[in-house]
């Protein structure tokens, strides 16, 4: 008769909280929420901009209310800080040489922030009067 | 002469035939400066409690054999030092050892990992040949330092399961394949000896393949050999997509046949 009684080690729901790298994870993961409540801000902004201009000056009180701008400063927050966790990752994503030799981590992350300032400049500069 | 220090050693105690749940022990450990972690288990057995199990063999990370939680973390017990949980060094002169998180405890510290090395195999981890001709690899082929540079980083693995360990998508499902594994998967892919890559790219492309994959990244930083694991995982996410994009293309056109070799 066989003694062996393998115990399987049971995966505590707070894991996420016992090492600095993991709790910097879950919040790194966790601005997805964030980004997903925006995709809802921006989709009930086209809304009203069909909707008409009563409309849409209705949309810009509400979401002028100071509880509305400190949310939104939440998720500019939040992706800020998604933006930049990916970045340092970026690295690790992508196998890209020149001329043989592999591309050093720092050329990628900054090509990455250039591609960004210049994509967000085009944006800024599409929106026009607005800022 | 000044007495000498002891350090408080804690290691998880399981023994199958009596106990149910496992248990922590605590050992008074003499210090010397070039005492590992397995140097100090090496004392419990001896002078303490020969009836602790552990595993170990080289003691000189190589074999993979001595993984287990440090304090938490993932590390290889030949390759830690006491030295370095003294107060003087940020610590405070206790350790605690148990068996690698997320397998299942055989006895005291030793885990069972057949669930890694059956993933390991898996993935067919060899070199493959479809040339009809040199299917018993008679052939020598010849690789310059560039082709090896792609992946021997991934080639040190030791297969001690500390990534296995640091990875909690695979402590919540075993299902998926696993940093070593995944690896692996990419040390064989990208060795442009091999020819294996259509029966090893269904792997890789699955749900439990890279695309288990959440980059917490914690398999990198634990690994002893250097390997990062992340990167080979993350990177082949970007194969894995250009692979679908490759087989949408062939699904179209179904005639179209590169290398007779079947997927």
């Amino acid at each position: 008769m066989s003694l062996r009684k393998p115990y399987q080690q049971p995966l505590a729901a707070g894991w996420w909280l016992k090492r600095t790298a993991y709790l910097l994870y879950m919040l790194r993961e966790s601005t997805s929420i964030l980004i997903g409540l925006f995709c809802i801000e921006l989709w009930l902004a086209l809304l009203s901009l069909a909707r008409g201009e009563s409309s849409w000056n209705h949309f810009i009180t509400i979401i002028q209310q100071p509880v509305l701008l400190i949310i939104n400063s939440l998720i500019l927050i939040g992706i800020l800080w998604h933006m930049w966790t990916w970045f340092q990752l970026t690295p690790k994503t992508l196998n890209l040489t020149w001329r043989g030799k592999p591309l050093a981590a720092s050329t990628i992350k900054a090509g990455h922030y250039i591609a960004t300032a210049l994509i967000s400049l085009v944006v800024i500069t599409i929106l026009g009067g607005w800022l | 002469m000044t007495s000498q220090t002891e350090l408080e050693v804690t290691v998880t105690r399981y023994r199958p035939e009596q106990d149910n749940t496992p248990w922590l022990q605590s050992f008074q450990v003499p210090f010397s400066n070039d005492m590992s972690i397995l140097d100090a288990l090496q004392y419990i057995k001896e002078a303490c409690d020969s009836s602790l199990a552990f595993r170990w063999s080289c003691r000189m990370a190589i074999c993979g054999s001595c993984g287990y939680m440090i304090n938490g973390v993932p590390k290889l017990g030949c390759k830690t030092f006491l030295r370095d949980y003294l107060k003087k060094n940020g610590g405070n002169n206790k350790v605690t050892i148990e068996p690698l998180a997320h397998f299942p405890i055989e006895r005291d510290l030793i885990a069972q990992i057949y669930d890694m090395v059956e993933k390991l195999e898996a993935i067919k981890p060899y070199i493959i040949r479809n040339d009809q001709e040199d299917s018993e690899l008679s052939h020598v082929y010849s690789q310059t330092p560039e082709q090896m540079a792609t992946y021997h980083d991934l080639s040190m693995c030791i297969n001690c399961g500390l990534c296995y360990a640091a990875c909690p998508q695979y402590g919540l499902n075993d299902e998926f394949f696993g940093p070593a594994a995944l690896a692996l998967l990419q040390r064989y892919n990208k060795d442009n000896r091999d020819q294996g890559r259509n029966q090893r790219m269904p792997i890789l492309n699955s749900d439990q393949g890279v695309w288990g994959c959440t980059f917490v990244g914690e398999c990198s930083e634990v690994c002893p050999k250097g390997v990062d694991p992340a990167r080979a995982i993350n990177t082949g996410k970007l194969e894995s997509t250009v692979d679908y994009g490759f087989n949408l293309v062939d699904l179209i056109r179904p005639r179209r046949i590169k290398d007779g070799s079947e997927l």
